[in-house]
């Protein structure tokens, strides 16, 4: 498996210029990055700046996530072929962090009923059988 | 000097599951239904072939070669557009360019699709391809999950309930059950649409418009053919385009889909109309509240009260604005790559004055909008039975 292959629960893609991103899951890291020409700070990470067109990004621990609010949520219950039907159904959901940059990501540790927009939440990276890794939402 | 495009000729299959038929055959019921439509046009006369085909689904995957061989129309110009479930108005948009430019006069667009040779839940992972692969889609991001998410936001800030989204449902279902092009016949209550098993809350089957096989085709001409071939043109008065987001969490915000208010918005400029003038409207119902998301980002309803016009029962016909009276998506089952043709087709058709089945909407002004991805392409027509 490459590094992005192994991100989530079945892979779409083998290749990316993010793979740093998990490689820091790996270690327990939520990582970002930082343009090294204008300083603008992306999350979840991006290989290229769209603001000044630099490819010259510096990876950052990223920091930020512990203040995130639940934009919205939803549960699946339609396993997608590919994926293992015993995760299903499995809630997830959009939060937003205090400076601005949003992730989608399943949500643990709520019961689905429980689930609230606006609810904190707190993203953390997590370890997943066979090798895999991703990051989930957490009550903060 | 640019021409006035008009569409001279429409016609579909029945969309449903289609054993019968491969991609190519699809398609050419659909041209030969629009070219008997077309008074005065023959094959012969077609300068051009645009098919709108989202790829993936089947292995076919040449649409437009396929077609233009086995219709006999080769070696006339023609490519495939995809605009994923936008592309057959995308189709329409560029052919409408091309007569513009002065390069055709005559076009014919085809958009088809053959879903049925997959599951449910491999269509699901051929759509999550159309989500964001590198970190999205591997969490297990579903079209119906996407248009979840906006239903749970626009319910929280508006108070919207499951039930208002379930009336969506009823409508379509009426309006399916009198169009014999469409793939669900029979009528459905709030509450057949409650008890239908979850899909990804707060939608459930019911909610969602269904994988299907169809094709449907229009044939578009110069001003200076069509005043010459017939007397029911109906003119193309305004397009408009626009891109979104792939990624859900790049969504600026979960109650609107920006490429159907820029869209919208731009084909309405174009062709000088405001959108109180629209009298009639297919747009992209792809689940229940993605229909009520519309009625508030095409400005037919202020936001918030798009959920109150569906109530009120204002989007039937005889109400302020008729939406999706063919059955829309969720009636008519949704090949991606037909329904844009599919909408222009049904348009076209209460423009002249003709029904589909015995559904007839008084109008004179219309427009279809198509949504592809997750809220990634927008495309707009606006329709008209005046020059």
């Amino acid at each position: 498996m490459t590094e992005i292959e192994k991100f989530g629960h079945f892979a779409f893609i083998r290749h990316s210029g993010i793979s740093k991103y998990v490689e820091a899951l790996e270690q327990g890291k939520l990582t970002a990055t930082r343009c090294r020409k204008c300083g603008s700070v992306y999350f979840p990470p991006r290989k290229f700046c769209p603001k000044c067109l630099a490819d010259d990004m510096e990876w950052i621990e990223y920091e930020q996530a512990g203040e995130g609010r639940l934009l919205s949520y939803s549960i699946l219950y339609l396993a997608v072929a590919g994926f293992d039907e015993k995760e299903f159904p499995a809630p997830v959901g959009v939060a937003q962090f205090p400076d601005g940059n949003r992730v989608y990501a399943r949500i643990e540790g709520v019961a689905p009923d429980s689930l609230r927009v606006g609810m904190r939440v707190k993203l953390v990276p997590k370890a997943l059988p066979d090798g895999r890794v991703t990051h989930v939402l957490q009550p903060a | 000097m640019s021409s006035n495009v008009a569409i001279v000729g429409v016609g579909m299959t029945r969309f449903g599951k289609r054993e019968d038929a491969d991609v190519k055959e699809l398609g050419f019921e659909a041209l030969k239904a629009a070219l008997e439509d077309a008074p005065n046009v023959s094959p012969k006369d077609i300068e051009m072939l645009l098919t709108g085909y989202a790829w993936g689904y089947t292995a076919t995957r040449n649409p437009t070669g396929e077609l233009a061989e086995y219709a006999q129309l080769s070696p006339i110009p023609g490519f495939d557009v995809h605009a994923q479930c936008a592309s057959s108005t995308a189709a329409v948009i560029t052919g409408w360019s091309f007569i513009r430019s002065g390069f055709a006069k005559v076009v014919a667009v085809v958009g088809v699709q053959k879903m049925s040779e997959l599951s449910g839940r491999e269509v699901q992972r051929v759509m999550g391809q159309s989500a964001d692969s590198s970190l999205e889609a591997p969490l297990g991001m579903t079209m119906p999950t996407a248009y979840a998410l906006r239903a749970i936001a626009y319910m929280d800030k508006y108070g919207a309930t499951e039930e208002d989204l379930a009336l969506v449902r009823v409508k379509s279902s009426e309006y399916a059950s009198r169009n014999p092009f469409a793939m669900f016949r029979q009528k459905f209550t709030t509450e057949d649409v409650m008890k239908s098993r979850p899909i990804s809350y707060p939608l459930k089957l019911l909610d969602c418009a269904a994988n299907a096989d169809g094709a449907a085709a229009v044939i578009l001409a110069s001003e200076e053919v069509a005043t010459k071939i017939t007397d029911t043109p109906v003119w193309i008065k305004g397009v408009g385009l626009a891109t979104g987001q792939q990624t859900v969490r790049g969504v600026p915000d979960l109650t609107t889909f920006t490429p159907t208010v820029e869209a919208t918005r731009m084909a309405y400029r174009n062709a000088g109309v405001e959108p109180s003038q629209v009298q009639v409207a297919e747009t992209h119902d792809c689940f229940t509240i993605s229909e009520i998301l519309d009625y508030e980002d095409m400005g037919f309803f202020p936001r918030g009260e798009g959920y109150r016009a569906i109530r009120e029962g204002q989007t039937y016909v005889g109400g302020r604005v008729a939406v999706n009276v063919s059955g829309g998506l969720l009636g008519r089952g949704h090949p991606v790559g037909a329904t844009g043709a599919a909408q222009i087709f049904a348009i076209t058709r209460w423009l002249r004055g003709d029904a589909v089945g015995d559904i007839r909407v008084p109008a004179e002004l219309g427009v279809a909008y198509t949504r592809g991805g997750v809220g990634t392409y927008g495309a707009a027509v606006v329709l008209s039975r005046r020059r």
